[in-house]
């Protein structure tokens, strides 16, 4: 092997091939994917993500989220995620096809977040567990997102959305804690989590 | 010299052991500065990096540690930890270990010097911004690109500056015959940009749509291990290992062997990291079949470098630089084979999403990667600042501190992470468990990280004496073990270090 | 001979970026006096040895390669887009899941970590003065009428539970589950964590969704406390009678899953 061109052709062939196999292929296959639509009410699978989701979208990739939780549900018989109750099917391709960045995940230091939405529809959980995550799940090592919620004096009544903390975690009499539109948006986002439409591809 | 005129020359084996150093000394003195400052900015990086790596270790296992600091949140922590050790420091070690394997083994001085420098220093501003927009909260969640958008464009441009260096002193090579080590590094410059730039491109600056960003998201990411940092190992090892040994290497179809089938087969392999995941079964199975496939590179590799270094292991109590690469050339065969097996489907069911595969990165990267770049530095830097190494007590202190916390950080990991999968994929278990299972083991990895920053540490102290001329000058080489003993056993031709 | 040895050196230092060192290099022909040790004691260059490659690495890869190449054949779903599952197109339905679906404890565990851990926890300890406990909670054992309508129209404002008052938002889950499913996860928290209550079939479930009616707005605790006693399909009689006969099994059940 001491020709160069010869070198360099090689070079160039072996990586074309991957990225034949890897990126240009899969792009004709996968690209076009449509939602899907029922017939009975009209109604189309997945929605495009919009208006505070969409900012939600952006904290949750900003605060790296995806470094601890997954978003993807295996089949059924590969391991548990089914068991466990993260999903009632496997996801697949049509499932993210509004997502951007797609935020699969690779690490489960935390749950499956995929079906989060319907798993734990409740907005006021979710903004307890993202202020300390203790609270509602003692013994998580979840990071606290506190710097997402405000503390401020209550002037006259306390606001709507102020969280009702546990006497353990309760702050000073006369002040509240708030959350910010981020902390609003992060969980706009997270209640949007609901992939449980059957779609046809899922069920093999 | 041409051969007409080398004809005329009346040749004496000191004639012709004195003519090549005086040209290799030419050569060196052409990489001295552009390959300086790669190094010098890269251990930089890497004690960023390792500062960054203890922060989110000990985030993991005590989640209150600088909890109300946005800007360190796990999330970006680690993030930062895993960029500025991609882009500071391993990129960049490894382009100052190419260009000045590039130079010398195509026997001619490295080609514009002065604009490398340039590029180096767009490169790092490049990284820099890069840190501190990911912690100050414009990271990408996309694995290994996760610095902002703005940053890829510079590190593209400074890279293809850097290549075009590196590529026009290859074609000025004055040797006939293309050495192993070069075929490698021509590869992992070629292949680099074109990854980096599809890779940006398709899922930062025109995304292509949804589970697509995933599969070249994965494409890349492996692949920078695979076609970037592995090339750079290898080419290193096979440069270092005989030039120390004074051997030939083993077999030169055993390297042609183990080149082709590397570039063809590590390619392809990178969607293994998404087993179970939404992506059509035959892109999955291409890619299985193709990581199982790197058992045939590997092994070709590891039988080449073993048959190089048989009967002369008894070097690696002597050269630091045999010592340090050995152990990454051992640490490359067993993070291969653990990644084929790894890329299995019954054995990902147990090991994906896990500490395991977090272990097994670690592997790649550090004992085989790092480690061969530690050997390569303690051979490559007293040739380009004309001063031995201050101290062979703290390079021994280096190496066991690094191997020895690297082993750590992988058995309880591994440990840690096979039992978290199995206890994953039983419902029966709450997973609040697993989370107080893995929490000992996650502990035990703060201690090995602090093992892998004090070795950190006394590398650039020795880095910047090194640099500064510091300590008595001499002209031994500095030798773990006992110089006596070690004089006794190489003879009077030739030094391993 | 017209050139010198001295001409015929590389220079040591050909690039201008050390010029006051260029000029010293001038001495002996092949002198290496003047360059630093590392360089003069350096072996050569390396060189390639020419071994064969060893017949039995041929085998091993041919092997290999023909694994390869059949498990690709084997999994590769027909190439198609579509094709998720890579045993979908040989060897039909992967196994798994079908006896669960028998067996209304472990369906009721499965639902009850989707829809009910996160607050309750997988313990059924809750969390405190915020998601009270099921585990030896009065409510979760007692009516089977109190215990349905929370589950299917949710539950606000203050609640005592084992002596303890908790404060909390309990969603409604009528919409979203089914009779089964319902009497599946509260059969499944009457029978887990050591309570030992009967377990409550679809039909009641069903029955009570009946005597709601469309009311949608959420239970207070005074409300529950003050309904009047009614009389469920297949009666306490009936559930307790069963219970002594089904009871020893479920709780087998549970303990050796745990």
């Amino acid at each position: 092997m001491n020709h160069g061109p010869l070198i360099f052709l090689g070079v160039f062939f072996t990586f074309a091939s991957s990225w034949l196999a890897l990126v240009f292929t899969p792009y004709v296959q996968l690209q076009h994917l449509t939602a899907a639509k029922s017939g009975e009410t009209a109604s189309s699978y997945p929605r495009p993500i919009a208006g505070l989701a969409l900012v939600g979208q952006r904290v949750y990739s900003r605060d790296g989220c995806m470094y601890c939780h997954t978003q993807q549900v295996r089949p059924e018989g590969f391991g548990a995620d089914f068991e466990r109750g993260w999903g009632p099917r496997r996801t697949v391709a049509r499932d993210y096809i509004y997502d951007r960045p797609v935020m699969l995940g690779t690490m489960r230091t935390g749950p499956d977040l995929a079906n989060i939405g319907v798993r734990q529809p409740s907005v006021e959980w979710h903004h307890l567990h993202l202020y300390n995550p203790r609270i509602t799940s003692p013994g998580s090592i979840m990071p606290s997102y506190a710097f997402l919620y405000r503390k401020q004096k209550i002037v006259g009544q306390p606001s709507d959305d102020a969280l009702e903390l546990p006497e353990e975690y309760a702050i000073e009499p006369g002040y509240e804690i708030v959350p910010t539109e981020e902390a609003r948006a992060l969980v706009a986002y997270l209640l949007r989590q609901d992939r449980t439409y059957p779609l046809p591809e899922a069920e093999q | 010299m041409s051969d007409a005129v080398a004809a005329t020359v009346e040749w004496t084996p000191e004639k012709r052991r004195a003519y090549f150093a005086r040209e290799r000394a030419g050569i060196d003195a052409s990489t001295r500065l552009p390959v300086l400052t790669f190094f010098a900015a890269s251990v930089f990086w890497l004690l960023v990096g390792t500062t960054l790596a203890i922060i989110a270790s000990v985030k993991m296992h005590w989640p209150e540690f600088l909890e109300s600091f946005s800007w360190l949140t796990f999330g970006r922590a680690r993030s930062a930890h895993l960029d500025t050790m991609a882009y500071g420091w391993t990129a960049q070690v490894g382009l100052g270990v190419s260009l000045w394997l590039i130079a010398r083994l195509a026997r001619a001085p490295l080609r514009w010097p002065r604009l490398l420098v340039g590029a180096a220093g767009l490169w790092n501003a490049a990284v820099l911004a890069g840190a501190i927009g990911v912690l100050g909260g414009q990271m990408q969640s996309v694995e290994w690109l996760e610095f902002p958008p703005f940053v890829a464009p510079l590190l593209a441009l400074a890279f293809v500056v850097i290549a075009m260096s590196a590529l026009t002193t290859f074609g000025d090579r004055q040797e006939g015959h293309i050495y192993v080590s070069q075929w490698y590094l021509f590869g992992a410059l070629f292949w680099f940009p074109w990854l980096y730039v599809v890779a940006n491109v398709l899922i930062l600056f025109q995304p292509v749509r949804g589970v697509l960003q995933a599969s070249v998201n994965w494409w890349f990411a492996h692949n920078y291990l695979g076609l970037y940092l592995t090339p750079i190992g290898l080419a290193s090892a096979y440069y270092l290992i005989p030039k120390v040994i004074g051997r030939p290497v083993y077999s030169y179809y055993l390297s042609i062997i183990g080149f082709w089938a590397l570039a063809f087969f590590y390619n392809s392999a990178g969607i293994h990291h998404l087993i179970g995941g939404p992506m059509p079964a035959w892109l999955i199975t291409y890619s299985i079949v193709a990581s199982v496939m790197m058992l045939i590179p590997v092994g070709t590799v590891a039988i080449n470098h073993h048959m190089t270094t048989v009967n002369h292991f008894r070097l690696v109590l002597y050269s630091p630089t045999l010592r340090f690469i050995v152990f990454g050339a051992m640490s490359y065969t067993a993070v291969s084979v653990q990644g084929a097996l790894q890329s299995l489907r019954t054995v990902n069911e147990v090991s994906h999403f896990t500490h395991y595969t977090v272990a097994h990165a670690h592997l790649g990267v550090y004992a085989f990667f790092t480690m061969t770049m530690f050997g390569s530095l303690y051979y490559i830097v007293p040739r380009l600042t004309k001063w031995e190494w201050a101290s062979a007590r703290l390079i021994r202190l280096h190496f066991w501190m690094t191997a020895g916390g690297i082993m750590l950080y992988f058995l309880s990991l591994t440990w840690a992470g096979w039992y978290q999968g199995q206890m994953l994929n039983d419902a029966n278990v709450p997973f609040m468990d697993i989370v107080k299972y893995t929490l000992p083991y996650l502990r035990t990895r703060s201690i090995a990280a602090v093992m892998l920053a004090v070795g950190h540490l006394v590398f650039a102290y020795l880095f910047v004496l090194n640099l500064l001329h510091r300590g008595e000058p001499r002209r031994d080489p500095t030798i773990l073990g006992d110089v006596k003993e070690y004089r006794d056993m190489i003879g009077s031709e030739g030094a391993p270090q | 001979m017209s050139l010198s040895d001295q001409d015929l050196m590389p220079e040591p230092e050909p690039n201008e970026m050390d010029p006051s060192k260029q000029r010293r290099e001038t001495g002996e022909p092949f002198n290496v006096q003047d360059l630093h040790a590392p360089i003069i004691r350096e072996q050569a260059e390396p060189r390639d040895g020419f071994e064969p490659v060893p017949p039995w690495m041929s085998i091993f890869y041919g092997i290999l390669l023909f694994w390869g190449g059949a498990y690709m054949a084997l999994y590769s779903g027909g190439f198609r887009p579509d094709v998720y599952n890579e045993k979908a197109i040989y060897f039909g339905k992967p196994p798994g899941g079908a006896d669960e679906k028998a067996d209304p404890i472990a369906v009721g565990r499965r639902l009850y970590t989707v829809n009910c851990a996160a607050c309750h926890q997988a313990s059924g300890q809750g969390a405190a003065g915020k998601f009270p406990p099921l585990a030896g909670s009065e409510w979760v054992l007692g009516s089977p009428s109190v215990l349905g309508r929370i589950l299917l129209n949710g539950l606000q404002g203050p609640v005592s539970v084992k002596g303890e008052t908790y404060n909390g938002n309990m969603p409604a889950f009528g919409g979203r589950l089914k009779d089964d499913e319902i009497a599946s996860i509260l059969s499944f928290i009457r029978q887990e964590w050591g309570n030992s209550a009967p377990a409550i079939t679809p039909e009641q479930i069903a029955f009570i969704r009946d005597a709601v009616g469309s009311r949608s707005d959420p239970w207070s605790a005074d409300a529950l406390q003050s309904l009047p006693a009614e009389e469920l399909p297949g009666g306490d009689a009936a559930a307790k009678e069963e219970n002594s006969s089904t009871e020893g099994s479920t709780k087998k059940e549970s303990s050796g899953g745990t």
